[in-house]
């Protein structure tokens, strides 16, 4: 990207400079939904409860697979062809193969909902190969030219045709999650299941985690856990909160590959200071995205991101 | 403004921007102490017709929530009647199943035998339902002679019963040329129901319909309340009974 702005004379800047601001379009549109008011309280929504989740839970099992699978599919598809249409490329060519890597976003998202040691780890490797496979379906590379992998709250980042082949950045928002986690006393690290999850797990002894006046069974924080540990819910329910909360660490890398990576790369350069960060942090609000979201669907359980996680912790 | 080929230190990230993050995103989380309702019973509610050696069983059973607020599940969802595995009709999203089945009965008061299913997190279940029902001693049809009693004779002895069956009632009702007579009580029926003739409807007409409604319900419930099976039962036995016209000789 910085070779390219060095190109050419000012009629290339000022198409370079057409090409970045059609790209701020997309997240913009995301924001503009983010930022919607609330409902205030005279405006009660209405008194209509879909009833999703009884529906997911008695659908037959092909039926919750396909739905997950063509989700992420026409997710993917939509953002790579949209982002190569608006970088001057072929929609369609980003389509198709933004299609193939939301498949394998797919996948990932399968093996993570499994319960053998390391399903996590193995789940997350795979679904981030899928969503590289969306970035360079995004800007017009070969499907594997460049790989993001991530290592617990850090990224390795694979360039095969790049000045630096291999780079490691550091996940601010998770490595403060993770300092929060260590520094919290009501929280201990699982070390075992941050492991075979691939990013840090924290539990409380006995506590329920709560913000404002919702109780959670876990969080997902930027790619880190934090469950809710209370015997007295038992194993099955404990095991299928922690998948849950996995589910939501391979969304929410999936938003950092798919939008926020690259909204980062074309903005914070920019700044003063701004090209160092960028070349070893990464800025991961993908908590803050979908807690965005949520205010566009009130409802928590047919929040789709929630109800693809649901389905994929129940079925195995 | 940014130095050329400054790079930040990771020491220099950790002491300053990651520290203040940590703060700010974490600030908002509380941790509570857990407020666990108690879970509700698995409850088992069923309906069942006793009547010319057929039982007919219509129920639900639903296998309640657990203390982690899921419903429960069912390892294996069928019900046992007469020790067939009957498989539900539908299954609803709370998990409750519903069930209907007509089976023949071994002898014509039984036994009925319902076993309920085990519940995913309850420990135990209610033990096999065993109910008789009561024998009618009569032939179908009987030949009543001009001006005199009805007498219906029944054998309402029977083995034990589990759960013990509880509020008994019954009803016999008489009807005959579209006039009814009903006589009932709490308890079980007498072994010889006397009818006298005045109280015999249709003095006109020679075939008189007796039908004998028998009602009990019973409960059971496993220690702790976990499991509670609730049932309610009827049995109907009739009789055809002939009465000559007068002037004629039985």
């Amino acid at each position: 990207m910085r070779k390219d702005r060095c190109r050419g004379g000012a009629g290339a800047r000022t198409a370079e400079r057409g090409r970045r601001a059609r790209l701020l379009l997309l997240p913009a549109l995301v924001l503009l939904g983010w930022l919607q008011p609330l409902p205030a309280a005279g405006q009660a929504p209405s008194s209509f409860v879909p009833d999703t989740g009884a529906v997911i839970a008695t659908a037959p099992h092909w039926a919750g697979e396909f739905a997950v699978f063509s989700g992420n599919a026409l997710l993917s598809g939509v953002t790579a062809g949209l982002v190569q249409k608006l970088r001057g490329g072929s929609f369609r060519d980003g389509f198709t193969r933004g299609v193939v890597g939301g498949g394998v976003v797919y996948a990932g998202k399968r093996f993570a909902a499994e319960r053998f040691d390391g399903a996590g780890l193995l789940g997350r490797e795979v679904a981030s190969v899928g969503t590289s496979m969306v970035r360079n379906a995004s800007e017009g590379a070969g499907l594997l030219e460049r790989l993001t992998l991530p290592v617990g709250i850090a990224r390795v980042y694979l360039d095969r045709g790049g000045p630096r082949p291999v780079r490691l950045r550091l996940d601010a928002w998770a490595t403060a999650w993770t300092l929060y986690g260590i520094s919290q006393t009501q929280l201990d690290f699982d070390a075992r299941a941050s492991l075979s999850a691939g990013t840090p797990v924290f539990r409380t002894r006995n506590k329920v985690l709560s913000a404002g006046d919702i109780k959670a069974g876990g969080y997902a924080k930027a790619g880190v856990v934090l469950l809710s540990d209370v015997p007295a819910w038992g194993p099955v329910y404990a095991t299928r909160a922690l998948h849950h909360e996995l589910e939501h660490v391979l969304q929410e890398d999936q938003i950092l590959g798919m939008w926020l990576r690259p909204l980062q790369s074309a903005l914070l350069p920019r700044l003063p200071g701004g090209r160092a960060l960028d070349d070893w942090l990464d800025l991961n609000p993908s908590t803050e995205v979908l807690d965005g979201l949520s205010n566009l669907v009130r409802d928590h359980d047919v929040r789709p991101w929630e109800l693809e996680a649901d389905y994929l912790a129940k079925r195995r | 403004m940014s130095r050329p080929g400054w790079v930040p230190r990771p020491g220099a990230l950790a002491r300053g921007l990651v520290p203040l993050l940590a703060t700010l995103l974490g600030g908002c989380i509380d941790f509570l102490d857990p407020q666990l309702p108690p879970p509700s019973a698995a409850v088992a509610q069923f309906f069942i017709h006793m009547s010319r050696g057929q039982v007919q069983l219509e129920g639900q059973v639903q296998p309640g929530m657990s203390l982690a607020h899921e419903w429960r599940t069912f390892p294996n969802d069928s019900l046992l009647v007469e020790g067939q595995p009957v498989a539900p009709l539908t299954v609803h999203a709370n998990g409750a199943r519903d069930y209907s089945v007509t089976l023949p009965l071994p002898t014509l008061v039984g036994p009925v035998t319902v076993q309920v299913p085990i519940v995913a997190g309850i420990p135990d279940r209610p033990g096999e339902l065993r109910w008789y029902g009561v024998r009618r001693l009569d032939p179908d049809t009987l030949v009543l002679a001009v001006g005199a009693d009805l007498h219906l004779h029944l054998d309402t002895s029977a083995p034990p019963q589990t759960p013990p069956p509880t509020g008994a009632q019954w009803f016999l009702q008489l009807a005959a040329g579209g006039h009814m007579f009903q006589l009932g009580a709490d308890g079980l029926p007498p072994a010889d129901m006397r009818v006298p003739p005045e109280f015999i409807p249709g003095d006109s007409t020679s075939v008189v319909n007796a039908t004998l409604l028998l009602l009990h319900s019973g409960q059971a419930n496993i220690a702790g309340g976990g499991y509670l099976l609730n049932v309610s039962f009827d049995q109907t036995l009739t009789w055809t009974v002939v009465r000559p016209r007068k002037g004629t000789t039985p």
